[in-house]
């Protein structure tokens, strides 16, 4: 056997053991380790990012649902219903002062003088319309900022107190803890006792003897001296004293009872109604007498009288739904999740009701990555067809890199780009007379979902084109040939073979392409103008050019400013799960259409 | 076989690809050197010769299948096609492709249908009457002996067929566009034996209607398919002549060697 060793050692073939490199593994098992651990790695923080998301989003139902209930309670929810014909009528006011403008400028184009002009404005019959006609709203308002004001106060005194209970009970908690008899604080409580002695100390005047066994207390707790029985009595005294004076501070709220003030008065609110309609009717009447001497504004004001009727009409329906409205109606617990997903507001902050309605984000976010889309569709794909089918190889040696560098500007670069540049721009772009045949040109925002789509689309058309560009390339080349072999021109190779073939992959990349421009935080937040309302879809294409916010807009410039654990913080978290389905959505999406149409290439 | 064919002579007596003194080159890299022989209208050529002679590259040439490829050019020499220097400026490159059909070495179909592959050439020609690619449909996949086949399933998947299938509908795709010439580079040699056979016999059924260019690694395929065998070494044509003569009695003892087997 050594011999035979020694001829193989001579021949210079030699099995020896694998070499250990570290802790007992050789390199192969160290690299799959290595490779091993960093998928798992990146599972496991995806798994906790999922967790912390659905965590912090899940109490959400729970309190809006809580804050719901307090609304009816409380009888905001009331006071809602009773500004109805508030809303419609200022509404209509506003219409009025629209046909008021419009009056002046029709004057001032037959060119009249200001003197002229303002004696006919002010003329005695002009006067009672355009004027008067606020005024016979004013003691509905008056009625409905009372009632308003009722509510709120019922409201805030109820959370108020809700404070206050749970202030009482973190008392309670500590006086418990202090009364076990070997209770031993740490640094921070002992700081904290001798910080509430010392303001006790401040703020009361007490005899000497007292005064002088507290001070030495607090020696005793600002230095190392066990806790005490001098110490103990002391400070649950001082505890049990501050409790009873938070429980004393509770003022108990019976919404059944503070509902009478605010659903009271009925019959008065019948007559400001009545009243109402009269003086309308009055006014109405009245303006008949002006003498407009033109058409269109005649027909405005008719208008506007009809609108009158309509909303007098409303009166009756309005006071069945004043009847029907019940305090103690419950509300299920379903119902935080359907305000929430078809919520049509997101107000925060606000002294009457906070409301978080995903809609107006939703919205905002599809219109915004629907513009986005149409720029970046056509110029993505395009691009990738004609760099792959038609460019020579200078051409795609310079337009591919380039394309692809734009992906490395930062997102917040884009942004001021187009707050300084690209808003501007279109903005004053609409403001020339040739471009006057776009209905809703001239521009008033510069901000604007136009202006944040369009510079999405500059940053989806990069991911767009390399991933058509991928798949265009993916066909194989012998689709091409057979193609050219019957007598094909190059267009027709590229339309009739070479797209249908890598369609599956282009429709992947737009999908990729959605998920980037939804995604995507600091150009919307810079440029999209944050109004938090849902576009009006009523005004055609001019929606394009509304001022909107989106999901991830409102996520970033809302966290920051939130209490932690507050309704509105957990609703910016319920925003974030909903954006992170739409995006898994899209991801599946993007995923099922390459498995469904994937051709069999060879 | 009864009948007693005359002996083939050394030229074709009507050439319908006529090459004289034809270079080609990948950038700086020549493929072919100055090549020149006559291929015969309705006969069966072939082209053998070891991998990297250039013979794929020959065929290539006469349907311009080359020009997608950056950087080739010819230094020199002509080919003519029915009298036309094919590469001449005036050429429609399209036009070309309809006279010269072209079968791959894979099969190639359209990731479409049945159908729609052998419409395609019509298609693109603008023409949608149905009838007529309907009937251009059944007359092609007949000619190319597939029509049984696959008569019932015209509107499946081309990729659904069996290798063979796909190789004889690729050959029918050719036919659509009713070439004079097809080149054939290699069609059997992705396919299996009984496959094989059938795409010779299509071959063999075709050469009374067409003019057949085929390039194979199979000797016994040239020598049972062609007519004429034209042998490639590095570029450049050794030998030239009819079938018998090259695999019987060849000149050069290149040819004799790579015949017989000693290398390639």
């Amino acid at each position: 056997m050594s011999e035979d060793l020694q001829a193989s050692e001579q021949s210079g073939v030699r099995f020896t053991r694998r070499k250990n490199v570290l802790f007992g593994k050789d390199r192969d098992s160290i690299i799959k380790g290595f490779f091993g651990s960093s998928a798992t790695v990146a599972i496991v923080v995806l798994g906790l990012i999922t967790i912390f998301l659905f965590k912090e989003g899940a109490g959400f139902l729970g309190s809006y649902h809580k804050s719901l209930q307090e609304y009816r309670l409380s009888g905001l929810e009331y006071v809602d219903i009773l500004k109805e014909p508030r809303d419609d009528f200022s509404a209509l006011n506003r219409y009025l002062t629209d046909i008021r403008a419009e009056w002046i400028q029709s004057l001032k184009a037959q060119g009249l003088t200001k003197k002229e002009m303002s004696a006919i404005v002010t003329a005695p019959e002009a006067k009672a319309l355009f004027l008067r006609y606020l005024r016979t709203g004013s003691q509905l308002r008056g009625f409905i900022k009372k009632k308003m004001d009722a509510a709120i106060e019922v409201r805030d005194r109820f959370i108020t107190n809700e404070n206050l209970r749970e202030t009482v009970n973190n008392y309670t908690a500590e006086i418990e803890a202090v009364s076990q008899t070997d209770y031993d604080p740490e640094a921070e409580e002992r700081s904290r006792h001798a910080l509430r002695l010392k303001q006790y100390l401040r703020e009361n005047t007490l005899p000497e003897a007292v005064s002088q066994r507290t001070t030495e207390v607090i020696a005793g707790l600002e230095g190392e001296a066990p806790f005490g029985e001098a110490a103990r009595t002391l400070i649950l005294k001082l505890l049990q004293e501050q409790s009873e004076e938070t429980r004393r501070a509770i003022q108990p709220v019976d919404f059944n009872k503070s509902i009478a003030v605010i659903t009271g008065d009925q019959a008065s609110y019948a007559t400001i109604l009545t009243k109402m309609k009269a003086d309308i009717h009055t006014l109405l009447d009245q303006a008949d007498a002006i003498a407009f001497n033109n058409p269109a504004l005649e027909k405005r004001v008719e208008r506007f009288g009809e609108l009158n009727e309509q909303f007098l009409a409303s009166f009756p329906k309005h006071k069945a739904k004043l009847a029907v409205w019940d305090q103690n109606e419950a509300i299920p617990p379903w119902r935080a999740l359907v305000a929430f997903l078809t919520g049509k507001d997101w107000v925060t902050a606000s002294d009457q009701q906070d409301w978080y309605g995903l809609l107006p984000l939703l919205s905002g976010s599809l219109l915004i990555s629907l513009i986005a889309l149409l720029f970046a569709v056509p110029f993505g794909v395009g691009a990738a067809i004609y760099v792959n089918q038609i460019a020579g190889p200078l051409e795609r040696n310079l337009i591919k890199p380039y394309v692809e560098f734009v992906s490395a500007i930062p997102s917040v670069v884009i942004g001021f780009f187009g707050v300084v540049v690209f808003g501007e721009a279109i903005r004053l772009l609409s403001q020339f007379e040739f471009m006057a045949w776009v209905p809703f040109f001239p521009l008033q925002e510069r901000l604007n979902a136009f202006t944040a789509g369009g510079l999405l689309a500059l940053m989806a058309i990069p991911t767009i084109f390399t991933l058509a560009e991928d798949a265009i390339n993916n066909i194989p080349r012998h689709f091409k040939e057979a193609s050219f072999a019957v007598g094909a021109t190059r267009l027709q190779t590229t339309l009739r073979v070479i797209v249908p073939s890598a369609l599956s992959g282009i429709i992947s990349a737009i999908m990729l392409g959605f998920g980037r421009v939804i995604g995507e935080t600091m150009v919307v937040l810079l440029c999209a103008g944050t109004r938090i309302k849902i576009p009006d879809f009523t005004d055609g294409l001019g929606v394009f050019f509304q001022p909107v916010h989106t999901m991830t807009g409102i996520i970033a410039q809302e966290m920051g400013e939130v209490v932690r654990g507050s309704v509105h913080y957990r609703a910016l978290f319920m925003v974030g799960i909903v954006l992170f389905f739409v995006s898994l959505l899209i991801n599946f999406g993007a995923q099922w259409v390459v498995k469904k149409y994937r051709r069999v290439g060879d | 076989m009864n009948e007693v064919t005359p002996p083939i002579s050394p030229t074709p007596e009507k050439p319908i690809i006529e090459i004289r003194n034809f270079n080609f080159a990948y950038g700086s890299t020549q493929a072919l050197f100055d090549i020149s022989m006559d291929i015969g209208e309705k006969e069966v050529t072939a082209l053998i010769g070891p991998s990297g002679c250039g013979k794929s590259t020959f065929l290539r040439c006469f349907n311009r299948m080359n020009d997608l490829i950056d950087n080739t050019r010819i230094p020199s020499g002509e080919i003519k096609i029915s009298g036309v220097d094919i590469y001449n400026r005036d050429v429609d490159v399209i036009e070309l492709r309809k006279h010269v059909g072209m079968v791959f070495q894979k099969s190639n179909p359209f990731p479409k249908s049945i159908y729609d592959n052998i419409a395609y050439g019509l298609r693109i020609q603008g023409i949608k009457r149905k009838s007529q690619l309907d009937s251009v449909v059944e007359e092609c996949l007949r000619g190319a002996a597939l029509w049984d086949e696959v008569k019932d399933r015209l509107s499946e998947s081309a990729l659904g067929m069996s290798g063979g299938q796909q190789q004889r509908l690729c050959i029918a795709r050719a036919l659509a566009v009713k070439p004079e010439i097809i080149l054939m580079d290699e069609p059997c040699s992705a396919l299996d034996p009984v496959a094989t056979a059938k795409v010779e016999e299509l071959i063999h059924g075709l050469k009374k209607d067409y003019t057949i260019v085929i390039v194979t690694h199979n000797m016994q395929q040239a020598a049972r398919l062609s007519d004429r065998t034209a042998f490639f070494y590095l570029g450049k044509l050794i030998e030239y002549g009819p079938t018998e003569q090259i695999f019987m009695n060849p000149e050069n003892p290149k040819t004799e060697a790579y015949v017989s087997g000693r290398f390639g």
